[in-house]
């Protein structure tokens, strides 16, 4: 197991993890906080605080998940930053440097509705959607029930098609 | 179209738990949200190029392997190598037989039903298959003595190798964030506090 490899001191070990799940947990960082510079420096810390507290995890449970949940515990922490940037990019209408716009104006839509959304329904959604996970480890990573995890995913969908919808009448 | 946020049938239809409903407008309604949830989960961005090098780099160095055949313009940098090595040994040595001595740390579970109980926590990196408990006995008690270092463990019993249970005589507890409750066992030089 390469876990367990890495805690024997082999560095390449945990290299060959961080190439395995770096686009996962750099994807779903990036949708959280919508931002390209913002989730790098998320993934990079969170995979940083896995290899030093790696004697702390837990093997019963999948170590992207795992790294998955640090980084949103980390994104959590600036979340009120998060909003306030998202709020100033859509009310500029103009990409930034470090958040070039999609080509596909649908693609553009499904973004910004996904922003709109708040980190409680998104979270839970991008979990189920993006990572495919199941209720029950949503309800793991999130520290909630199980059946709080499947309302919140509901919720998160009805309030997305409903906010494409209305993107979709403006553009 | 509207979508009806209280249709359970769309939800479960989109978790595959429950066939597509029978009416035309809520199939619909079932393919708009297809269609959206694809984009979304198809959508992906991979990391940045330099990210896994930037990660790597924060670490601690891969520690040196150790030259077995040197060079003999090097022989006394080995020499020396080797001596402070020993001496590092000695004193780690030292160290632990003074400092952090194994103390018996005795686990019990009450579980009469049970085929077999492991202990499994912080100590054997959570890994099963390392201390089996012995039992059970005549009342149903499945019991381990294991020899730990001082400081602060955390574990739980996992029964018949799927069913965590957490200690039911542990006085101190602490959610793990994975939905379960770890026990935690202080263990001092005396024997263990709590």
């Amino acid at each position: 197991m390469l876990v367990e490899q890495c805690l024997a001191g082999r560095l390449e070990a945990f290299d060959e993890l961080v190439g395995r799940h770096q686009d996962a947990v750099y994807n779903l960082l990036l949708k959280l906080s919508g931002d390209h510079t913002e989730a790098a420096d998320l993934t990079q810390e969170a995979f940083v605080r896995a290899y030093r507290k790696l004697d702390g995890y837990d093997p019963r449970f999948s170590f992207k998940n795992w790294v998955i949940t640090i980084g949103v515990n980390l994104a959590k922490n600036r979340f009120r930053h998060f909003a306030r940037r998202r709020r100033i990019e859509m009310e500029a209408a103009s990409p930034t440097p470090s958040s070039p716009s999609p080509p596909d104006p649908r693609l553009e839509a499904l973004e910004a509705a996904l922003g709109l959304l708040p980190e409680k329904l998104r979270l839970p959604l991008l979990l189920r959607h993006v990572e495919g996970c199941s209720y029950a480890e949503i309800a793991q990573m999130l520290g909630i029930g199980v059946s709080a995890a499947k309302m919140r995913v509901m919720r998160a969908r009805d309030e997305l098609v409903q906010e494409m919808n209305h993107e979709t009448k403006h553009v | 179209m509207k979508p009806n946020t209280s249709d359970e049938h769309i939800h479960n239809a989109l978790d595959g738990t429950s066939a597509p409903p029978p009416d035309s407008e809520a199939v619909t309604i079932l393919r708009q949200y297809q269609e959206i949830l694809t984009a979304l989960e198809r959508h992906r961005a991979a990391a940045p190029p330099g990210l896994r090098a930037r990660i790597l780099s924060q670490l601690e160095p891969h520690p040196q392997q150790p030259r077995w055949l040197p060079s003999l313009h090097q022989w006394w940098i080995s020499a020396l190598s080797g001596a402070a090595a020993m001496l590092l040994v000695a004193i780690g040595w030292w160290h632990w037989n003074t400092r952090t001595p194994l103390v018996n740390v005795h686990f019990e579970l009450h579980a009469p039903g049970a085929r077999q109980v492991e202990l499994v926590g912080s100590f054997n990196h959570w890994q099963p298959g390392s201390i089996r408990l012995t039992g059970p006995d005549a009342s149903g008690h499945w019991t381990a003595t294991v020899a730990l270092p001082e400081g602060r463990h955390e574990y739980l019993f996992l029964v018949d190798g799927q069913q965590w249970v957490t200690d039911p005589s542990a006085t101190v507890v602490r959610p793990d964030g994975f939905g379960h409750v770890n026990a935690i066992r202080e263990v001092t030089r005396e024997g263990t506090m709590l």
